[in-house]
């Protein structure tokens, strides 16, 4: 609501008290004036008539005499004095028969009748008051007296006029005098206020208040006004509050909106690069796979069709895991499984997964690592996915054949690992995303090299869970990146922990005996060949009899038997051969379609060492060998 | 106002006016001008006699009884004209009546008012102090020149057939009469006021 201005008051209340005052006045003179006039109208004819008809009895009482003796000049004498009376124009002596006897005249005065009238009494005619009066004098009618008098009625009521204007005139100028005191007692309080009304309103100044100068009518108003203001002031402020936290809220919630519009595109953007992902390494497989089916083929180019097939399974089978590791993520089940662990086995783990890739780029790999062992608290196969996934990263995103480092220091009592490379690098806008779920580099630099982009996120959760940090660093694009992985080292650095830290990870290098039993020709074939591929002693068995008859001669290191065996199941077989003296120290490895807890228990009872569920891959295999995968009991 | 020119020019008024009354009643009656103003005077007289009592005080103890006689000596026509006046008039509240005597001696000294007309002059002076030495309060009146040396008290005078008269306030006043200042005031002439001013000066 814009403020308007108010207007300028056209009729002040002070104009108002001052026309209240002059008509006030000038009703009561008027009313006065009307009645005094009406009064003087009345009274004057009265007065004027009683007085005349006075004079001409004392006249008549004065010439009687003259009358009864016939003397006209004392009659004329007594008249005489008539002339000090202005407005007695005539006067006249009759004798009883209509005679004229005597008279007495102002110059240019109406004469007397010649004759006598026949009225008695008084007349009023032409602006003229006669008078008739008989002359008596013991019963004798002697004569009369004729009496003429200007009658001014008209003319004092205009001299009254005059008198009450120039009355009303002075009592108006009086009127307006005592009015401007009296504006000045009674609108000055109304003009403040009127002034404070109008600031407020132009300023919406709820601050103001205004200063109580009576305790009348008006002080009550002040007083209320300013009260109305706190109101009114409280009012706003509060509306303005609600305002701003609702702007706060609007703001949130549109900035939540379009977090979540953004993790939406990113999905659908996952979802497509998935897709992607997924059906790359199919073509080259397929490929592959009619290689190898063509009778003849020259073995040098089915060992390179195996390669590529092996490769791009890894691949595949790396990124089901990451999905399955996102899974776990996003539903908040992913744990650690911490143990008293040694720094150079899982950076030898984890150099040892990428290093195919490293060697297919022509990359050149240092490791640099602390003169001393470092002990670990921690999940050594999660923490070596965490250094295999930024050496992935790190050889995937050098596009020509460059030096990666990986340098690991002890720094303010902790660990510090330090992956470099001299590939795209990260542009700065980017640095603070790229550990945000579905985040990626610019796709268009590198888009057949993309992963999934959940590799450094699920990275950063693993070091995160291990309560340590991991960090992005770049000069720009195409001036390579580093990646900073802190975490807390052991509390106990002595060589207990050393040797079993030894033993646990044996070197691949070793040669284990490993008997695999699984009624699964193509799985067995397929592991075996993968597993002495790695260099490893491997023996196949189809059924638990057969099992337990190459156990006998064999005494393998590892037993992986499947539980779903035909005629005797694996759990039998275990037991059979933990009680065997030749296969008694041997570790016995369960696999089996069944991965609930209740299948992993019985397989516990049965004198497993392990449960792995179907299907069973190379890594899991690969871990359990280096002994990083324990017996969960 | 020009009191003194509106003065003057009622005085040419009136002087125009009298001429011309008086050249006008020269014209119509010359020929019975004798015998008219002869009747005119008498009756004018008659008139008068009958008003004087009006302007005079009798003492307070004295009483008109029966009626106020007004005695008449020496004038018949004057006494006649009183006589049709009389019916129906009075004075002091009594009804007049009109009495004609002889000769003074006649007069008893009840009379309300004694007229005394020329053709009854008495010989001697002062002849008419028979009346008034009695101390009777009647207002003596005569008709001729000097009569109030004679001892009247009011006395007739005719200028031009104007009928005026002239009184003796001390006259009266020994006989116990007082005449009024509005009677004076209409006088010919006054005489013996001083002496009723010395006597009046006190209590005035």
């Amino acid at each position: 609501m814009p403020p308007t201005p108010l207007p300028a008051t056209a009729d002040s209340i002070g104009r108002k008290l001052t026309r209240l005052v002059l008509a006030t006045t000038f009703t009561a003179l008027f009313v006065a004036a009307v009645a005094l006039v009406t009064y003087e109208a009345r009274t004057y004819r009265e007065l004027w008539v009683s007085d005349l008809t006075t004079q001409a009895e004392i006249l008549a009482r004065s010439t009687a005499p003259a009358l009864a003796f016939e003397d006209p000049k004392s009659a004329a004498a007594t008249l005489a004095p008539l002339q000090e009376r202005d407005n007695i124009e005539t006067a006249a002596i009759f004798r009883p028969n209509g005679e004229l006897f005597a008279i007495y005249s102002q110059p240019d005065a109406e004469l007397p009748p010649p004759a006598l009238p026949r009225w008695r009494g008084y007349r009023i005619e032409n602006g003229k008051l006669r008078v008739l009066h008989p002359v008596a004098e013991n019963h004798e009618q002697l004569g009369f007296v004729y009496l003429q008098a200007r009658y001014e009625l008209w003319g004092r009521i205009r001299d009254y006029l005059l008198i009450l204007t120039a009355v009303m005139l002075a009592s108006l100028l009086v009127a307006l005098s005592l009015s401007s005191g009296l504006k000045r007692a009674v609108t000055r309080p109304i003009i403040a206020l009127t002034e404070a009304t109008r600031r407020v309103v132009a300023d919406r100044d709820f601050s103001a208040r205004v200063a109580k100068t009576s305790d009348d009518e008006v002080g009550v108003l002040v007083d209320a006004f300013n009260a109305m203001l706190v109101e009114v002031g409280e009012r706003a402020a509060a509306v303005e509050a609600s305002n701003r936290s609702l702007q706060a809220e609007t703001e949130e919630r549109r900035a939540a909106e379009a977090a979540l519009r953004d993790a939406d595109r990113r999905k659908d953007e996952f979802l497509a690069t998935l897709a992607h992902e997924l059906r790359n390494p199919l073509a080259p497989m397929v490929n592959a796979v009619a290689i190898l089916r063509r009778a003849g083929t020259d073995p040098q180019v089915a060992a390179r069709a195996h390669d590529m097939m092996e490769r791009q399974l890894a691949q595949m089978v790396r990124l089901v895991d990451d999905l399955l590791d996102v899974a776990r993520i996003t539903t908040g089940k992913l744990t650690v499984r911490r143990q008293h662990t040694e720094l150079a086995g899982i950076i030898q783990s984890a150099v040892e997964t990428v290093r195919p890739l490293i060697d297919a780029r022509g990359h050149q790999l240092e490791v640099v690592l602390p003169p001393k062992p470092v002990f670990l608290h921690a999940d050594a196969t999660r923490l070596a996915q965490v250094f295999s996934n930024l050496l992935n990263n790190a050889a995937k995103y050098s596009e020509k054949p460059g030096r990666i480092r990986l340098v690991a220091d002890l720094e303010d009592g902790g660990l510090a690992v330090r992956v470099s490379d001299q590939g795209v690098g990260i542009p700065r806008e980017i640095l603070p995303r790229i550990f945000d779920m579905f985040a990626q580099a610019d796709h268009s630099i590198e888009r057949r090299q993309s992963g999934l982009g959940v590799g450094l996120t699920l990275a950063r959760r693993l070091v995160e869970l291990h309560e340590g940090t991991l960090e992005a660093q770049s000069e720009g694009p195409g001036r390579g990146s580093t990646f900073a992985v802190r975490l807390p080292i052991a509390a106990d650095q002595n060589g207990r922990a050393s040797a079993q830290g030894n033993a646990a990870v044996p070197r691949p290098a070793e040669k284990l005996r490993i008997l695999l039993v699984d009624d699964n020709a193509d799985f067995a074939t397929s592991m075996s060949e993968l597993l002495e591929s790695l260099g490893h002693e491997v023996r196949v068995a189809h059924d638990a009899r057969a099992g337990v008859a190459v156990a006998q001669q064999f005494a393998p290191d590892f037993a992986f038997l499947d539980i779903g065996l035909p005629e005797i199941s694996g759990y039998q077989l275990a037991a059979q051969l933990r009680a065997a003296p030749v296969t008694s120290k041997t570790v016995l490895v369960a696999v089996s379609g069944w991965g609930q807890e209740r299948d992993r228990e019985r397989s516990r009872e049965a004198g497993f060492a392990m449960h792995l569920v179907k299907p069973v891959d190379l890594e899991q295999v690969q871990s359990v060998l280096n002994g990083i995968v324990r017996n969960p009991s | 106002m020009s009191t003194a020119r509106a003065h003057r020019w009622w005085q040419v008024t009136r002087v125009i006016a009298l001429l011309v009354l008086g050249m006008s009643a020269f014209a119509l009656f010359a020929h019975a001008r004798a015998a008219a103003e002869a009747e005119s005077v008498h009756a004018v007289k008659a008139a008068f006699l009958m008003r004087f009592g009006e302007y005079v005080d009798w003492p307070a103890e004295h009483v008109f009884t029966p009626e106020a006689t007004i005695a008449v000596i020496g004038a018949p026509e004057v006494a006649a004209e009183l006589r049709r006046m009389a019916p129906g008039r009075s004075v002091q509240g009594k009804p007049i009546a009109i009495a004609e005597l002889r000769t003074l001696q006649q007069v008893r000294g009840h009379e309300y008012m004694l007229y005394v007309g020329e053709a009854a002059r008495p010989a001697a002076r002062q002849s008419l102090q028979i009346v008034t030495e009695r101390h009777q309060p009647v207002l003596v009146v005569a008709d001729w020149q000097g009569a109030l040396e004679d001892g009247a008290m009011i006395n007739f005078i005719v200028h031009d057939q104007l009928v005026r008269f002239e009184v003796s306030v001390e006259t009266a006043r020994a006989a116990g009469l007082r005449p009024s200042s509005r009677l004076l005031a209409v006088a010919e002439r006054v005489v013996g006021m001083d002496s009723l001013r010395d006597e009046d000066a006190p209590t005035l």
